[in-house]
């Protein structure tokens, strides 16, 4: 299994300046801060985190939307920075995003036809003809299931899961190596979010397509993830095969964030770990461990050195000083 | 079900219907429920199913026009709360039922202080002033948890976190002492650590005070959590309701069980889920029979001509299908 993309060591800094006419750099919001991870062909990176805690600048970041402070970002083994204009087009074609909001990510005005054409007439590397394009788009709306017949009608005239498979469809059109899931199932009803999870699963199998599936939601981030990275205040905390972490849940967050979760089944209901207090702001983090002022463990270290991940297992970290 | 001296609200065929140019919508169609004094009642169902609807006729807020309760009884200890005037309904909204919502940001006034909204509420229903008024102010916001209550009572709400606006809004709702709260989705705005923390809060106000909590979410997680009996809405009407235990063990209405399988689950590996293909019909179609029929995997040519009675399959479980 080769590696698709890979991030090394991202940060994402945003400046704050003060309220003066002269603006000065008064300190950072560290949304992102010293992140690592790699996307596998064919399989799905589940990001899990509380809001605030960077997972869409991630998703930003390697979308090329936000450029990173620091780190690099390695497409197919290459460093992204070194990209020449004809390779950087077939980058942005190669990742596509599918977000939260159907209703607003679909141009109101457009036919879906034209939506999910958009791609392809951009990034129009193969020279397609147009009718061609015709084709693809019939074709993809198939793949997602929405009759091609309905390429002409407006977004409005879908239902939300209808929506969410447009805009997979206008993903999928351009062939891509890795999509980028950011809450995409979030506001769906249940029985929606299972028929689009498991359209997602398919399409995995079929296309040997990467996914980067940001969710708060557990249950849904665990039915599709191989891998799980679990991110706090910028930070991932712990990271490794999504099966392991969801049963060993090693890091004090993890564990806490576990246990909030419902049950599924009121013989499941355990005393919950309630963590006290808010999470603190990005842009004035405490010192050493970012969880420590929360943390019922907390240590003497915790709030003076920020611990590094270390390996706790195979391909499994953990950063926490009370590990390994 | 209990006797009548327990019981605190029933609810007799309730409908809600919205008069617009589009034809009748029937949000609630003949809703009937029963509420034990301090029982927690869940209702669960997808988006559009007329949970909050229900809610809302229940503190007779339903907008009018274009909505109006066309029929049926709400009767709150003992007492028609339709047959009453807009006045006296006053007088028992807000004392007697209270409601938390959804978003804390929308439902605290921006330009007020938190101290002086919850004072709005105690001077209206107990009718106190000066320092006592001040007093148990901030009585209750210890109450709900809010760290240096006296200070905090100085805040305005965009000085707090989501979690505390939504414990200052349980404050003010628990002010009354109400005898029925209507909790619509109030914890869906906020992260998951955040949630369990104001889910046990809940918990604890209720075995204080004992009141009524009408439960309204769309997470069986939280209805596991959370409530000892509970409705499931589809389309206006309830399928089905009993204790909690029986819903998620012998779910019975070929919905509900569908709902139940299409659910990801934390606690065990579930290889594939079970989605419930297409979606819920327009409320404003004519159905003589079942509204699930269409989506329903047993469906027969009964269940399309007319709508099934309600059937208690054991003791307090009743269900609405022709299978029972």
């Amino acid at each position: 299994m080769s590696s698709l993309l890979e991030l090394k060591n991202i940060k994402e800094y945003f400046p704050v300046m003060n309220a003066r006419i002269f603006q000065k750099v008064v300190g950072y919001i560290r949304a992102v801060d010293d992140v690592s991870f790699s996307l596998n062909e064919g399989r799905t990176f589940g990001l899990v985190g509380e809001s605030g805690c960077g997972k869409s600048t991630i998703a930003k970041v390697i979308l090329q939307l936000e450029k990173p402070t620091a780190g690099a970002i390695y497409f197919r083994g290459k460093a992204l920075t070194g990209f020449k204009r004809g390779e950087m087009a077939d980058y942005h074609a190669s990742v596509q995003a599918v977000f939260q909001d159907p209703t607003s990510s679909l141009n109101p005005r457009m036919r879906v036809a034209d939506i999910v054409a958009e791609p392809l007439v951009i990034n129009n590397s193969q020279n397609n003809s147009r009718s061609d394009i015709t084709d693809m788009v019939a074709q993809t709306l198939m793949q997602v299931g929405i009759s091609p017949d309905r390429s002409k009608c407006f977004p409005h005239e879908f239902s939300g899961g209808q929506r969410q498979r447009i805009a997979l469809a206008r993903a999928l059109i351009v062939g891509p190596g890795v999509i980028i899931l950011d809450e995409s199932v979030s506001a769906l009803d249940v029985s929606i979010q299972a028929q689009i999870m498991n359209l997602l699963r398919d399409l995995q199998e079929e296309l040997n397509v990467a996914y980067l599936f940001i969710a708060h939601d557990l249950a849904t981030v665990k039915y599709m993830s191989h891998r799980l990275g679990v991110m706090y205040l910028g930070k991932l905390l712990e990271h490794g095969p999504a099966g392991k972490i969801i049963e060993e849940r090693i890091h004090p967050y993890t564990k806490a964030l576990f246990s909030a979760a419902m049950p599924s089944h009121p013989d499941l209901i355990k005393e919950e770990v309630v963590l006290t207090g808010e999470v603190p702001s990005a842009f004035d983090l405490p010192e050493g461990c970012r969880f420590h002022p929360r943390c019922d463990r907390a240590m003497k270290i915790c709030s003076e050195v920020e611990p590094d991940l270390k390996d706790v297992a195979e391909n499994y970290q953990v950063a926490c000083h009370l590990y390994p | 079900m209990g006797d009548n001296m327990s019981e605190l609200l029933n609810v007799k065929n309730l409908k809600t219907y919205f008069f617009t140019k589009y034809g009748t919508v029937k949000a609630v169609d003949g809703v009937s429920f029963k509420v034990d004094k301090g029982e927690t009642f869940g209702i669960v169902g997808e988006s559009g199913c007329g949970k909050s609807i229900t809610a809302l006729s229940i503190m007779r807020l339903v907008p009018d026009p274009p909505g109006r309760i066309v029929g049926g009884e709400i009767v709150l200890e003992g007492e028609d709360i339709l047959k009453i005037s807009d006045n006296e309904m006053r007088k028992v909204r807000g004392k007697k039922i209270s409601m938390i919502l959804q978003d804390p940001m929308t439902s605290l006034n921006p330009v007020f202080t938190i101290g002086i909204q919850l004072e709005e509420a105690i001077k209206i229903h107990q009718g106190l002033k000066g320092r006592s008024l001040r007093e148990r102010a901030i009585e209750l916001l210890e109450m709900v948890q809010i760290s240096s209550a006296a200070v905090r009572y100085k805040n305005w709400p965009h000085q707090l976190s989501g979690g505390m606006r939504q414990r200052v809004i349980g404050a003010i709702s628990v002010s009354s002492e109400p005898r029925l709260l209507i909790a619509d989705e109030p914890t869906t705005a906020l992260d998951a650590t955040i949630q369990v923390q104001f889910l046990r809060l809940l918990r604890e106000l209720q075995e204080k005070t004992g009141v009524g909590l009408v439960f309204i979410t769309h997470d069986f997680g939280i209805i596991a959590r959370m409530c000892q009996r509970a409705a499931v809405m589809y389309a206006g009407r309830i399928v089905e309701t009993g204790s909690v235990r029986d819903l998620f063990d012998n779910p019975s209405h070929p919905y509900t069980a569908a709902l139940m399988r299409s659910l990801p689950k934390l606690e065990e590996k579930v290889e594939r889920l079970a989605s419930i293909e297409g979606q819920p019909p327009p409320l404003n179609d004519d159905i003589q029979g079942c509204r699930f029929a269409e989506r329903c995997t047993v469906a027969e040519h009964q269940c399309r001509l007319s709508y099934p009675d309600e059937t208690e399959i054991s003791d307090g479980h009743f269900v609405s299908c022709w299978k029972f």
